[in-house]
């Protein structure tokens, strides 16, 4: 021992280099058996006393973070509980974004996941690269007619040239949010929020005008919205009667009245100071905080918000004009075909059971997502959330006049494009036109270019 | 008969180094020069589209704006991380009690995550509730919207920018000051020579080398900035007005997969960072006293 002791004292002394360099290693080997280690408990805790035996392994990526997240892991476990034939193994993205990242890298490296969270853009881009499982054949062994028990407009956004490529999984609404103590200190009834932007902008000067301060201050201001928000300028096109694009004709409708109305509306409210635009989520914040008394927000943000909230508040359906258009938000399932049957089957095994009537309405009421069957609004587990919490009920209101975003593969191109546009006119507030003349035509040369 | 012996240890030594460079530099380099001349969406196969990408380069207003915001950051950030670094490595090169903990203080920011030192920097920077607009408010200046504002966004990148790596240029000034043989300074004071004449005919020409390796490392690093603009500015600024070239680049690539058109930027890039580079290195460096 002594002597292995003098020997290594020697080595130090006589070879320096090389002691530093077998330390080097050393810790490196020791780094890697750690990291290999948490790996295995890590493992242990996702399988939470599963034995994964015969059972087939499901990849899931989604992008659920949060309080989602939670949700999301607490019924993937159940459904490895429930069954013994295949084991689903959720992997948390971060983001929609990183998701989208991670799936096109997957596919180039040929290990794409089983199933993955998706907008419809990039499910465009599976079907024409032949990577995803048409629904449809799935749906043909089935028993059971779950196509007549989807919400029809999320069959809609799900069907591909008459058929289904892709399962609705996590579909939100916009909503109005709005502090019901502030309505009452302003004298407004608190169970009447605004029906209408003409009621919007009209509660929004009543508020900030009760609240302002002998110097002239605002302490309070009526309404708060996203800076160059496109999912709600999309929603009030749409409330006047607008169109988006035209895919076939390659044509896009933003350089007209209703377009010019939906992004005046907002700007108008600015200029007048009884509405502010907010970086990211700066306007849910300042709800949170009493500076704002009503936002537009998805009605996922809700379970973000709750908590924070230490006020009485409702939540109604976005205020319309024209029409009560609304526009829906969040992704699809895909399976992928990664040439395994059994994965295929596992996967389709665990969409059927996440978005049966049950548990969708579990799904739904835990994070606010639509939920995909009409069954579930009508379950036990749904009614009895509702009558617990009235601010429950209004997003399904709205599914009746909702409507979704077009499906191009070029969509989020035109998305970044737009996003630019209503963020120079929230600074510059100028006329509306002298925006959306330039973004007209800016979009129509990227439908032009598009292959689809 | 040779007598030279192959130091195989020496190999041994180079190899992981060379080995990484070759993987994850060198090669990726030449990948991308031959991808820029494909379009490529990462989902299909590439397709050869020959000079096609760099031709809608020079048409592209994006990447004219992006090219003058990444001079612009470029041109105000080096000088002033030079000067600013000076500066502090000036005073704290004092026999000054507590000079340890100074000298870590100014360092720490280098050893920071720039994720989490941007979102602090983001609180201060907060039109309604940041540091920065409070203390203003104190000596009775109005709000202003920071990040959120196209004339200030980039100077508060700037800004915060300087500060992250003021430390690391510190470190190297302090390193090249206290290389300046003292006698020099003992001479000059002798002479009756000022401070200011002593920083002039002494400090400033024998600092010369570390100023220029300080400022060949700022100009690549500058053209290269991209991580406090992503995390600051994550659509590229009001009106763009953060887009630098490398965060250009990002979203081509990563976020409308263009992959072919977003790797001919970067190898315009390449050059541009090696343009400089050489002109540092041919004219610069000839008024660089190495003695």
């Amino acid at each position: 021992m002594l002597k292995r002791f003098l020997g290594l004292r020697m080595l130090i002394r006589e070879q320096p280099e090389s002691a530093f360099l077998v330390g080097v290693i050393l810790l490196w080997l020791v780094t890697i058996v750690e990291i290999m280690h948490d790996d295995a408990d890590k493992r242990a805790a996702a399988m939470s006393g599963i034995e994964l035996g015969t059972r087939t392994e499901v990849v899931f990526w989604h992008a659920m973070g949060g309080p989602l997240g939670v949700v999301m892991d607490d019924l993937i476990v159940r459904f490895n509980k429930e069954q013994s034939k295949y084991f689903v193994r959720g992997v948390g993205m971060g983001s929609y974004d990183t998701l989208d990242k991670k799936i096109l890298a997957s596919i180039v490296a040929k290990s794409a996941p089983d199933i993955s969270q998706n907008y419809e853009t990039l499910t465009k881009k599976l079907i024409k690269a032949k990577k995803i499982v048409c629904i449809d054949d799935l749906l043909a062994s089935e028993t059971e007619d779950i196509k007549a028990d989807i919400i029809p407009v999320l069959l809609r956004n799900n069907t591909y040239n008459g058929r289904l490529w892709s399962f609705p999984f996590n579909k939100s609404v916009p909503v109005l949010y709005y502090n019901k103590d502030l309505f009452r200190k302003a004298g407004l009834d608190p169970e009447m929020p605004p029906r209408n932007l003409d009621q919007l902008a009209s509660y929004a000067r009543h508020i900030t005008g009760f609240f302002r301060k002998g110097n002239g201050e605002a302490a309070v201001i009526g309404f708060g919205t996203g800076k160059g928000n496109i999912w709600t300028f999309l929603c009030r096109l749409l409330q006047f009667n607008g169109k988006m694009v035209d895919e076939i004709e390659k044509k896009s409708f933003f350089d007209e009245e209703p377009a010019r109305k939906a992004l005046g509306v907002i700007l108008d409210m600015v200029e007048e100071g009884i509405a502010v635009e907010g970086q990211g989520f700066d306007h849910q914040n300042d709800f949170k905080s009493q500076r704002v008394a009503m936002i537009e927000n998805s009605i996922v943000s809700k379970v973000f918000m709750e908590a924070g909230i230490k006020f009485d508040f409702g939540v109604a359906p976005l205020p319309g004009a024209a029409t009560n258009a609304i526009v829906l938000s969040g992704t699809n399932i895909n399976i992928f075909n990664n040439g395994n049957p059994e994965k295929v089957k596992g996967a389709w095994e665990f969409v059927k059971w996440f978005t049966s009537t049950d548990i969708g309405a579990e799904w739904s009421v835990r994070t606010t997502y639509i939920p995909v069957r009409r069954s579930s609004l009508k379950s036990r587990f749904f009614l009895d959330a509702m009558k617990k919490d009235p601010n429950i009920a209004p997003p399904y209101v709205q599914l009746d006049y909702a409507y979704f975003e077009p499906r191009l593969s070029c969509w989020f191109e035109i998305r970044d494009l737009m996003a630019d546009f209503l963020e120079e006119a929230s600074i510059e507030r100028g006329p509306p036109g002298k925006y959306l003349t330039k973004m007209n035509q800016e979009i129509e040369g990227i439908l032009r270019h598009a292959t689809d | 008969m040779n007598d030279k012996k192959v130091d195989w240890g020496a190999y041994g030594y180079l190899f992981p180094v060379v080995g990484i460079i070759l993987c994850f530099h060198v090669l990726p380099i030449f990948y991308s020069l031959a991808i820029s001349f494909y379009e490529w969406d990462l989902m299909s196969d590439p397709q050869w589209v020959g000079l096609d990408n760099f031709r809608r380069l020079a048409d592209d207003p994006m990447f004219y704006k992006s090219l003058w915001n990444t001079f612009y950051y470029a041109m105000v950030s080096v000088p002033l991380s030079i000067f600013a670094a000076l500066g502090v490595a000036m005073l704290l090169n004092n026999p000054i009690s507590g000079i340890g903990i100074y000298r870590t203080i100014y360092f720490l920011p280098v050893i920071t995550s720039i994720n989490a030192v941007a979102i602090v920097w983001n609180f201060i920077y907060h039109p309604d509730y940041g540091l920065l607009n409070k203390l203003l408010a104190l000596a009775d200046i109005g709000p202003r919207l920071w990040l959120q504002d196209p004339f200030w966004a980039m100077p508060c990148i700037i800004l915060m920018s300087v500060w992250k790596g003021l430390g690391y240029n510190v470190v190297i000034f302090l390193a090249g000051l206290q290389n300046i043989p003292k006698y020099l300074y003992e001479a000059a004071t002798i002479d009756g020579a000022s401070r200011s004449q002593q920083f002039r005919s002494i400090t400033w020409p024998l600092l010369s080398p570390t100023t220029f390796f300080v400022f060949v490392m700022s100009a690549i690093g500058s053209f290269q900035v991209f991580s406090q603009i992503y995390m600051m500015t994550p659509r590229g600024g009001p009106m763009k007005s953060t887009m630098v070239i490398v965060f250009y680049l990002y979203q081509k690539a990563f976020v409308k997969f263009e992959f072919g058109y977003a790797l001919a930027i970067a190898f315009v890039l390449f050059l541009m960072i090696f343009g400089v580079t050489l002109f540092n290195k041919l004219y610069l460096e000839k008024k660089v006293h190495y003695s």
